[in-house]
């Protein structure tokens, strides 16, 4: 009876966004956040996620704790003002336990956090002009949980279906990316996730699924 | 500036409360988690924590997480309803964010069942018959961490400060005996710097405290 997605999400956002963007970015129902280097996106109904501003991360953490105590009917934004509505609980002679209740609104104190670009963060990953290419859908992704945070990857030349994605890092790639930061984003995605893959002319990496998740991080680049 | 020590008392009391007596429970500005085995308790004061109820496994949740994002003023529990009046933050061109007004925040009602036991395990812990002796000041807990969490201890007889309290359980030993996994689980009660004192019912419980916190816990006996 949790919103245990919702709650996830949160998890994943709260540990990647970082100043100078701290705190879930909300916009016409997409929450984003990001370093700067990592963002997190994921697009929910318009009905379910209103409004505009920014979730400061106190609120995001009261808001991950809620979401995973009960099922939460909607987020309205205005600003850092954060209302949501909670599913109550009560007890049911009949059922002989605790059975769902009405949902009731919840106003989180409001907590002080910057406004974020998020408008132009998300351009940037549907940006023709980015040279965006789709490179795979569905690859497998199981090394970078294997290999050391401190590793580095590179893309494999042929990313195919099925297919490891990553492989370690060479001393001539031009664009290469940090295990660390692959599997923090990454764990976005469920076990069910269909992955389809993304890549811009300047080597960021966008994952999505059909959930409506998505993960973009930023390449290291060599530089001559 | 987040309320720490509540936070951190809550996070306990949700890992040791379990079914049968779920919950955080209030009563007289006092608030107790137990597992029937286990029991924390913080005397927060009637002024900061009041009304008389139980506080729901998910509202614990909830509410440890508004204590980690900031300063609590004060709580109001009747019957299921939390009511928490909680510090915002708000920008100042000067001094970047700063602390806002109290604002009150009702949670959602979650139903939790009372169970009059939990109160009766409180008062155990001052009752005379229980027959209380205080065993040592800040003895030394080292072993504690040392140890493998499916041990169990028993007290060692050395209780001067600065003293082991507990050393492992060999066959023989005396008649009551206490399990690591709990007493770890409950002594993250408190913090580095805490100054602990120990007391021991006549029927093995201990109790360890450090002014307004406890943490009892029952023996295993032979």
């Amino acid at each position: 009876m949790s919103s245990s997605e919702l709650a996830h999400f949160l998890n994943v956002a709260l540990d990647i966004q970082a100043t100078p963007y701290p705190g879930v970015h909300v916009d016409d129902g997409v929450a984003a956040a990001t370093d700067g280097v990592m963002l997190v996106v994921k697009t929910f109904s318009g009905e379910f996620l209103r409004g505009e501003g920014a979730i400061s991360p106190k609120a995001a953490k009261v808001l991950e704790a809620l979401a995973e105590a009960t099922w939460i009917g909607s987020i309205e934004v205005d600003g850092n003002r954060v209302t949501v509505t909670a599913q109550t609980t009560q007890y049911d002679e009949k059922a002989g336990g605790e059975v769902a209740g009405e949902y009731c609104e919840v106003k989180l104190p409001e907590f002080y956090c910057p406004r974020a670009p998020v408008a132009r963060m998300l351009g940037v990953l549907t940006d023709e002009s980015r040279g965006w290419v789709q490179i795979v859908e569905n690859p497998r992704i199981k090394n970078v949980k294997e290999w050391s945070v401190k590793e580095f990857v590179a893309l494999v030349s042929n990313p195919r279906e099925g297919y490891e994605l990553f492989r370690l890092k060479d001393i001539d790639d031009e664009h290469w990316y940090s295990v660390a930061q692959l599997r923090r984003g990454l764990r976005l995605f469920g076990k069910n996730s269909r992955l389809s893959v993304r890549r811009n002319a300047k080597g960021w990496l966008a994952f999505g699924d059909q959930w409506g998740y998505t993960f973009a991080v930023t390449p290291f680049v060599k530089h001559d | 500036m987040p309320s720490l020590d509540i936070a951190n008392f809550l996070t306990v009391a949700l890992d040791v409360q379990n079914e049968g007596y779920a919950g955080v429970h209030v009563s007289g500005g006092v608030a107790a988690a137990t597992d029937g085995a286990m029991l924390v308790v913080a005397d927060w004061g009637s002024e900061f924590l009041r009304g008389e109820g139980t506080i729901s496994p998910r509202a614990v949740l909830a509410l440890a997480a508004l204590a980690e994002a900031t300063n609590l003023g004060g709580i109001d529990v009747d019957g299921n309803r939390v009511i928490v009046v909680a510090q915002s933050t708000r920008y100042e061109e000067r001094g970047g964010e700063v602390t806002g007004d109290f604002q009150t925040i009702p949670l959602p009602d979650f139903y939790c069942p009372h169970n009059p036991a939990v109160v009766h395990l409180v008062r155990n812990l001052t009752d005379a018959e229980e027959s209380w002796v205080p065993l040592a000041e800040n003895p030394v807990l080292k072993n504690l961490r040392t140890l493998r969490a499916n041990d169990c201890v028993v007290l060692s007889g050395l209780y001067g400060e600065g003293y082991e309290l507990f050393h492992p359980k060999t066959e023989g030993d005396t008649l009551y005996y206490y399990s690591v996994a709990r007493l770890r689980r409950g002594l993250k009660l408190f913090g580095a710097r805490a100054r602990l004192s120990v007391r021991r019912s006549a029927r093995g419980w201990l109790v360890f405290e450090d002014g307004y916190q406890k943490f009892a816990i029952a023996p295993f006996a032979d």
